[in-house]
């Protein structure tokens, strides 16, 4: 009969098999450590939905005020070039999409402006503005009523604050892009076009303009001069989301109690640390003034080498001849039992043992920017979710302790600090590259007290990463 | 309580649930402790750290395998574990034994599980582990190399070692008997 044939018999004798236990003694013996583990859980699990509530509630006001700023924006900013008082024809001319006024004459413009020399802003009632609208508010179901449409006019960029008369542009020009690029139009210059039929069609946005919207001229103040004008509006803060990896040096800090020194110098003479990877999202929100604050997700690994060299003999028993039984008959009969056997065994390990974990960082920064290029300091903490180990140290001498499941280890180191400075470059209109030397502190040791030999680290190395500005 | 909520109880750390899954549970892992332990003291120890390791990574475990063989592999792991804390496990050179034909021996045929345990629990603990891992578990050379850190080569040397030293004990169970018999009949 061959070895698999005995083998399923005690298989199948043995995979069904179950011992007598008294379940109530190992359940006494183990209750306490699995009150701790049910503590752990929900504490855990407060500490998720903690965080995640906090997200959503800080998304939430932060969407909240950046819609409220646009709002606040877009109720400031008229669509249509209506003019109005001197002061808010300013506020509107610095951000109208209507940069109608500030370019060189086309010639073949007939609008003519009249302005006042001496007013810092100049405003232009023109008839001909609302007639050229009119072809299209016809189009449209909407149409500004008779009163509206005489006050329709347009705006000037306050740096024709000194001109008093301003030149008219085209309007094809109002969807030209590169309109910033043209030249500041001279005072008393006079755009000439051979008919208004010739106007391009204004935006949509020109023709939902309602009654409500338009301020009422009356009540509105007068700025005594442009300097007066209150400053643009514009979003106070900005967001950007990026990717972030990093290698860096590793410095680990062991500590041992008196109970456990020989172990400790077992351990520093067998481990090695490596080095630090770290990976991570991170999602930023910015105020104008150039301070920020940065979450996301992280994941850092530690890395260790364990190299163990030694040559152990042991004392193990085999089954064979302990003696002879000589019979009456002359017979020799062995006896067989255990007997002694000595073996030299050469032990040659060598293990890459992995600490990984997954974070939550919070981190301020203050960040200077300039025109295409930035630099800045930051400073915050990484929460840790989770500490996960794998590979073997030693236990006691010639004895290993398997990484992946032992009880040394928390599940959950807490804080690490983090400081850093950064320098950005910015490769286009939204796209950063960023580079963060840095340092981390753990100050929290990564083994549970009872295990004698505290083990903490700090890790020095470099970040680099990118980032894209939702600008 | 079916299997599935008793699961769902335990991730959820009903401590009810918890303790019926010990009373449900810890005879047969007892077993599986048993096979690896040097006593009965020390597998109930296992035994123990099995339960523990079962409630923490309980809300790892994966629906779609059986949850007895989940259960079964964390106490085999926690086993062998207890087996390198003592130092058993050895490391020998290669040997390659072959598959070769073995007498069943009559006596053999009226064993019960208990009985084959005990012939089992005689083998020393290296040669135990690796028959255990590979005859009563069905793990694979490769997987028992992994488990214990040792190569393929090794865990074969040491299967066909403790299936030489079983059969041993199987010819001298039935050698004696014989010879007790011969006795008996002088």
């Amino acid at each position: 009969m061959k070895w698999q044939s005995i083998e399923n018999k005690i298989r199948k004798a043995l995979s069904g098999h179950r011992s007598e236990v008294d379940a109530d003694e190992i359940w006494a013996a183990i209750e306490p450590k699995v009150d701790v583990i049910n503590r752990r859980k929900s504490r855990r699990g407060f500490f998720l939905w903690f965080w995640l509530t906090g997200l959503v509630l800080a998304g939430s006001a932060l969407t909240y005020f950046y819609q409220n700023e646009t709002a606040v924006a877009e109720k400031i900013l008229p669509e249509t070039p209506v003019a109005v008082s001197k002061n808010e024809t300013y506020n509107r001319a610095v951000e109208l999409p209507v940069q109608v006024f500030q370019q060189e004459a086309n010639k073949n413009t007939t609008a003519e402006f009249s302005g006042e020399n001496d007013a810092p802003s100049a405003v232009v009632q023109s008839s001909g503005i609302a007639a050229r609208t009119q072809p299209f508010l016809n189009e449209k179901t909407q149409s500004l009523p008779p009163q509206n449409q005489s006050q329709t006019a347009v705006a000037f960029e306050s740096n024709l604050k000194n001109a008093g008369q301003s030149d008219f542009r085209n309007l094809k020009d109002f969807r030209n892009p590169d309109l910033n690029t043209l030249a500041e139009p001279t005072a008393g210059q006079i755009i000439q076009t051979s008919s208004l039929n010739e106007l391009p069609e204004l935006p949509i946005s020109l023709l939902t303009l309602t009654p409500a919207k338009l301020p009422d001229l009356k009540t509105l103040p007068l700025a005594a001069s442009l300097d007066e004008a209150p400053p643009m509006r514009r979003n106070t803060f900005r967001f950007s989301a990026g990717v972030q990896g990093s290698i860096s040096f590793v410095e680990r800090q062991l500590n041992a109690d008196s109970t456990q020194l020989e172990l400790f110098d077992l351990r520093k003479r067998s481990e090695r640390t490596l080095e630090a990877i770290q990976a991570g999202l991170r999602l930023t929100v910015r105020h104008s003034s150039g301070l920020g604050l940065t979450s996301g997700v992280n994941y850092t690994q530690i890395n260790e080498r364990f190299r163990y060299n030694t040559s152990v003999t042991t004392v193990d028993t085999t089954y064979g001849i302990q003696y002879y039984i000589i019979t009456i008959n002359n017979d020799t009969v062995p006896y067989y039992g255990d007997v002694p056997l000595e073996r030299t065994t050469t032990y040659k390990k060598e293990y890459y043992n992995k600490y990984r974990m997954v974070e939550i960082p919070v981190l301020a920064d203050y960040r200077y920017e300039g025109r295409d290029f930035s630099v800045g300091v930051q400073a915050g903490v990484f929460a840790n979710l989770n500490l996960t180990t794998s590979g073997r140290f030693l236990a006691a001498k010639d004895a290993f302790e398997d990484l992946s499941d032992t009880d040394i280890f928390k599940s959950n180191v807490g804080l690490s600090y983090y400081f850093g400075l950064s320098a950005g470059y910015l490769i286009n209109e939204n796209i950063e590259l960023t580079i963060s030397p840095f340092m981390r502190h753990f100050p929290e040791s990564f083994t549970e007290s009872s295990y004698g030999i505290s083990q903490r680290y700090n890790l020095y190395g470099v970040n680099v990463g990118a980032l894209y500005r939702f600008d | 309580m079916t299997e599935k909520k008793l699961i769902q109880d335990c991730r959820n750390g009903v401590k009810a649930s918890q303790y019926l899954l010990v009373k449900r549970y810890a005879g047969m892992l007892l077993s599986v402790c048993r096979r690896y332990a040097r006593d009965e003291a020390m597998a109930k120890d296992i035994l123990q750290e099995t339960f523990i390791r079962i409630f923490e990574n309980i809300g790892k475990y994966e629906p779609t395998g059986s949850f007895e063989a989940w259960m079964r592999r964390i106490a085999v792991r926690r086993s062998l574990q207890w087996l390198e804390r003592s130092c058993f496990r050895q490391e020998s050179q290669p040997e390659e034994i072959p598959d070769e034909e073995v007498l069943e021996p009559e006596i053999y045929q009226n064993m019960g599980a208990d009985e084959i345990m005990v012939l089992v629990l005689e083998l020393p603990p290296g040669y135990r582990a690796v028959f255990n891992l590979f005859a009563v578990e069905g793990y694979d050379h490769r997987e028992i190399g992994e488990l214990l850190g040792i190569s393929e080569s090794t865990s074969r040397s040491q299967l066909a070692r403790a299936r030489k030293m079983l059969q041993d004990k199987l010819f001298h169970l039935k050698n004696r008997s014989r010879y007790e018999v011969a006795v008996d009949r002088k």
